[in-house]
């Protein structure tokens, strides 16, 4: 099953999980931290891999003028009916509808390791990017996605097998009554760097991601955050 | 100033045919630009990256803080130019150099961030910096059992963590002191100084190597080195 296919058949779970208060890390520390990091708004920001649009209706109440694109049908129908005033666009993000040059912001808030073509989203969102544009983009850390702590103790060890090896893996979760099966990509840190010098960026931040509040992931990163320029 | 002590037990054991370096480098060569007019090799120690590049038609300057490596690097490459001198204070004018590389030795200085600043200050504008370090995967745990096909385990990847560690080869047990640092630990620093990255690269081992040498198994699948490639920018 493509990984377009699987986010769909995960609609309504992502919609529940993802909107339910304070029951995500967006809501605990990853929203703030990720807002924050973005430039002022701008002539046009995407939100590539909008899901079922938490991101792109911040980036509104910001000052931006954003468009949703994702390409499960139902994550947009579940963000138009959540923003009926917003614009979401079902689309590939790697065949992005909008012109050359017409943007001048793109974020990508933890999608891009569940697209079927990562590199070839990487390489559209730099068409639709004009030069000196910004992606902003969250990714699930390549350490994070490489192994798997031991235990649920506070000193467990994370074990990897194998960080080297791209390769596509489910992640099942059950919490607070909620539950989701994230299927996702381990890519490389090398894998993300590929995918932005071939589509013409230049990485001007780095940033690794813990959760303070957790004895686990405050030692090993649940997330990466990269802020590249276009060319 | 333990690579002072290290000294000599470092010479032999960089130019022993064992060493990573020989399994390592033509990854990292690949990742610079075509030689240019000058080039800076920060913590040459004895030389081996100075003496290649030279093969490379590369111009190099080679600097380190220790004497007896510089002195080391010197005997074996008279024609060569080394110089002592503290990677955070380089006897330099600016932008004096288009090309500056730093093979395994961010790491091991007192003061990375005033080296980055120091290299980023004598680098021509649109000229690159290219280092290898350890990989932040690779200082952050180990592999257990340490044997052919062991899982690696992490305890903490975070933060700026002293490195400590005797190794035994050649009868000589040789003390590698250093740091620690994560992903952003390393990609700080080139902020800060006004770089921007263009390149990073994770380079498994050779296979061929895996095939006489079948505990090299394990990197292939961790990565013992990180590159990068950095640009000041116009």
């Amino acid at each position: 099953m493509s990984l377009r296919n699987a986010w769909e058949a995960q609609a309504g779970n992502w919609v529940r999980w993802a909107r339910a208060p304070g029951h995500d890390t967006y809501w605990t520390f990853h929203r703030k931290l990720f807002l924050s990091a973005l430039p002022p708004p701008g002539r046009l920001t995407l939100d590539v891999g909008c899901g079922e649009g938490r991101v792109t209706r911040d980036l509104r109440e910001l000052g931006h003028t954003v468009i949703g694109i994702d390409s499960a049908p139902s994550m947009i129908a579940a963000a138009r009916e959540a923003d009926p005033h917003g614009e979401y666009v079902e689309a590939d993000a790697a065949a992005l509808p909008f012109a050359g040059d017409s943007a001048d912001l793109v974020v990508a808030f933890m999608s891009l390791m569940d697209m079927d073509d990562m590199a070839g989203a990487a390489c559209e969102i730099g068409r639709v990017l004009e030069p000196g544009g910004r992606f902003v983009a969250a990714v699930l850390h390549p350490v994070n996605s490489a192994g798997k702590f031991t235990s649920t103790e506070d000193q467990a060890r994370f074990r990897i097998d194998d960080y080297l090896t791209q390769r596509r893996f489910s992640d099942h979760l059950e919490r607070d009554g909620y539950e989701m099966t994230f299927e996702t990509t381990h890519f490389t840190l090398e894998d993300y760097s590929r995918a932005l010098e071939d589509a013409g960026f230049l990485i001007e931040q780095v940033r690794e991601l813990y959760d303070d509040d957790n004895p686990r992931w405050k030692r090993v990163p649940l997330f990466l955050r990269w802020t590249a320029v276009k060319q | 100033m333990s690579w002072t002590e290290e000294a000599e037990n470092w010479i032999l054991w960089a130019r022993s045919e064992d060493d990573s370096y020989w399994q390592y480098r033509d990854a990292f060569f690949e990742l610079l630009p075509a030689p240019g007019e000058r080039t800076l090799d920060v913590g040459c120690g004895e030389g081996r990256v100075a003496r290649d590049l030279r093969d490379r038609r590369h111009r190099v300057v080679g600097v380190d803080a220790v004497p007896a490596l510089v002195e080391a690097a010197a005997d074996v490459d008279p024609q060569g130019e080394y110089l002592v001198a503290d990677a955070a204070d380089l006897p330099f004018e600016d932008e004096s150099f288009d090309l500056a590389v730093a093979y395994n030795s961010l790491m091991d200085m007192d003061d990375m961030e005033g080296a980055v600043r120091e290299v980023h200050r004598v680098l021509q504008p649109g000229s690159r910096f290219c280092a290898c370090v350890t990989h932040p995967i690779n200082d952050a745990g180990g592999f257990e059992p340490d044997d052919v096909g062991g899982p690696f385990f992490v305890d903490t990847y975070r933060g700026r963590r002293r490195y400590d560690e005797s190794f035994e080869r050649f009868g000589r047990v040789m003390r590698f002191v250093g740091w620690c640092y994560p992903l952003e630990g390393y990609t700080r620093p080139l902020e800060e100084a006004g770089f921007l990255i263009e390149a990073i690269r994770e380079p498994p081992i050779p296979t061929a190597r895996v095939e006489k040498w079948p505990r090299g198994e394990r990197r292939l699948r961790i990565p013992n080195f990180l590159l990068l490639r950095a640009l000041k920018t116009v």
